[in-house]
């Protein structure tokens, strides 16, 4: 009988959930797909395409240019003007072009690589943070929403996020994503707003290309880096299987919608275009589209989940549940600044001409604006409670890291260390604030470094961008170079509020209601004797460290024995 | 089959997530890639390996845990 009344629950809940999960997912699915031409026949898979002599126009001053009239109609070609008094040169610029796009994409492909390394980071400081007996979940977590999340990504989450942009042109111009009606637009105020694009589902088709391809990669890792923000914010009580379904949609849906409209042609983008916002949202790396995203989604999923057992007493006083290996946390956080020379830096999308020398910047940027924060989450520390407090300095690193991320591409050495000082003392007033005021209990402080910190460096483009970085003489569609208030263009702040502002109410909001119908059908936590005992056994299966296990009695660990007899 | 320690873990759960990546990845196929009746089918068995998944989704909690 009870199993019969079970059965019977179940179908009338499936009936209930099709409505409220399945049908708006479908349509979500269906509408993006809509659009889409039915396969292009422009790739170039061979790569003996990718690069040629129109690569070599405008990427140095000094170079060939080609010159037109206010209607776009050509005026003047340099290479073609001298076609005939200089054959050889004409034909070598062939060869020029595409070694100019080989080396842009090795700079994309070898940061790629980098960032990708930054999985390794990330499942070291989450896993070195939370307590031993969650150690091996909060580990494989991190393991595997890299391959969940890529493949989500691969489905569907990189063509709704990249199918409709415009030419990348230090990838040789990305032909395939930028077909005819390739971003899904809508009319508002008179003006296109682009909310998805709709070219490139599994890399098939045309976009199966060399370019494409390394696009992909570089765009997959950024992708995967924040999908794995919130593991840190929901470790020691989130159900694996729940977990496992976020990966999915967050790499499909949350992350590459908000991608689409910052990077991928969407709407907050054009802002400068469509209303003279600065240059529209501005966001070199992804304070904003990576941890920012990243953040808000740990925090809604922590607040379905609410605090571990433990965390706080019934006067509502926070009780310190401290890591079990700061060594973990801080070689991850190494690992992870590592590989934030590939996130900043690799964001050019290349290394040769149009600008993109100013790598060299943007590393330095990087490096500085991270030893900034941690000296002052060290300072303050120190001042504070009299001692510098070993969590906090590493997640002093991370602030600084996440907010220089944006603006790592327009703004001077100087000015990173300033931004680097704000996020270092922000994020340890984020972490009590959430900790203290909002009760919501993120273990490693993610919320805090990834949401907080990664605003700020989205406002800070809009504050502090100098105006010297020069990509191919404009960003977003309008010309020049972009600028923050205190370098005289307060529209880009306006633009900077309006990104930050956008991406809290669509991440969280998202993010909120997903996680609150995986909870109804699905459960999201577990029950209250596995978080109790440590989610390890209960829900892997496995524990990472069978030396040092002091096993509660009801929790039967059968020592060094297969999981699956 | 019972997993050492693991008296919550359910193969429901793992059928869930799998037509959870399948149903989606039909529907996309479908819509992207097929024309005339195979679009169709396509796009249908995705819906409806995606409904299985809810289903599943919710026998593995009923089986599961008892948050």
């Amino acid at each position: 009988m009870k199993s019969l009344l079970r059965k019977f629950q179940g179908l009338t809940g499936a009936r209930t959930m099709l409505l409220l999960v399945v049908v708006p997912i479908a349509i979500i699915f269906i509408t993006g797909c809509a659009n889409s031409p039915a396969a292009h026949s422009n790739g170039d898979p061979s790569g003996t395409g990718t690069g040629t002599r129109s690569d070599t126009i405008g990427a140095t001053q000094g170079g060939p240019q080609v010159t037109t009239d206010s209607s776009g109609k050509v005026t003047g070609d340099d290479l073609q003007k001298n076609k005939d008094k200089e054959p050889l040169a004409y034909l070598l610029a062939d060869v020029v072009g595409q070694n100019r796009i080989s080396a842009n994409l090795v700079w994309t492909l070898v940061t790629g690589f980098l960032v990708m390394f930054m999985q390794a980071g990330f499942a070291l400081v989450e896993t070195g943070f939370t307590r031993l007996k969650n150690a091996g979940h909060t580990m494989m977590m991190n393991f595997m929403v890299y391959g969940l999340g890529m493949l989500g990504y691969f489905i569907a989450g990189f063509a709704f996020q990249f199918g409709g942009v415009g030419a990348v042109a230090s990838l040789g111009g990305t032909a395939p994503l930028t077909g005819a009606g390739g971003e899904w637009v809508i009319n508002l105020f008179g003006k296109p707003f682009g909310l998805l694009g709709t070219n490139g589902f599994f890399l098939a088709g045309g976009t199966y290309d060399v370019a494409v391809a390394v696009l992909f990669l570089f765009q997959m890792v950024f992708m995967d880096t924040a999908a794995t923000i919130p593991t840190g914010a929901m470790a020691e009580r989130w159900k694996w299987s729940g977990f496992a379904v976020f990966a999915l949609f967050c790499s499909t849906l949350t992350y590459p919608v908000f991608g689409n409209w910052a990077w991928g042609g969407g709407w907050l983008s054009q802002l400068g275009a469509n209303f003279g916002l600065g240059h529209g949202y501005v966001d070199f790396a992804g304070s904003g589209v990576v941890h920012a995203v990243g953040g808000w989604m740990g925090l809604a999923g922590a607040m379905v989940l609410g605090p571990r057992i433990g965390k706080y007493n019934k006067d509502g006083s926070v009780n310190a549940t401290p890591g079990h290996n700061l060594t973990l946390a801080a070689l991850g956080t190494f690992i992870l600044a590592f590989g934030w020379f590939g996130f900043n830096p690799g964001s050019t999308l290349g290394a040769s001409g149009a600008g993109l020398n100013r790598i060299g910047i943007i590393a330095v940027d990087t490096m500085l604006a991270g030893a900034a924060a941690s000296f002052s989450a060290m300072a303050y520390t120190w001042i504070r409670w009299g001692k510098p407090d070993p969590g906090m300095m590493i997640n002093g690193l991370l602030a600084g890291l996440v907010a220089i991320t944006a603006p790592s591409g327009f703004v001077s050495p100087v000015n990173s260390v300033i931004i680097g000082l704000i996020a270092g003392v922000l994020v340890i007033g984020a972490v009590w604030t959430f900790d203290h005021i909002f009760k919501v209990d993120d273990p490693v402080g993610a919320i805090s470094v990834h949401g907080v910190c990664g605003t700020w460096g989205v406002l800070s483009v809009g504050l502090f961008a100098d105006g010297t970085a020069n990509y191919g003489g404009g960003w977003n569609g309008v010309t020049g170079s972009v600028h923050g208030l205190f370098y005289g263009d307060p529209g880009q702040l306006v633009a900077q509020l309006i990104g930050a502002v956008t991406c809290f109410v669509y991440v969280w909001g998202l993010s909120y209601i997903f996680f609150r119908i995986v909870d109804r059908v699905l459960g999201m936590r577990v029950t209250p004797a596995v978080e109790l005992a440590g989610v390890d056994i209960p829900e892997m299966g496995m524990i990472p460290y069978p030396e040092d296990w002091g096993a509660p009695e009801e929790t039967p660990v059968p020592p060094m024995a297969p999981a699956y007899p | 089959m019972r997993t050492y320690g693991a008296p919550e873990a359910n193969g429901d759960e793992g059928i869930a997530l799998v037509a959870f990546f399948v149903g989606p990845t039909l529907i996309v196929a479908g819509w992207a890639y097929a024309t005339d009746l195979l679009q169709v089918v396509l796009v249908l068995a995705g819906i409806a390996v995606l409904a299985a998944s809810v289903y599943y989704m919710i026998r593995s909690r009923s089986v599961g845990d008892g948050s």
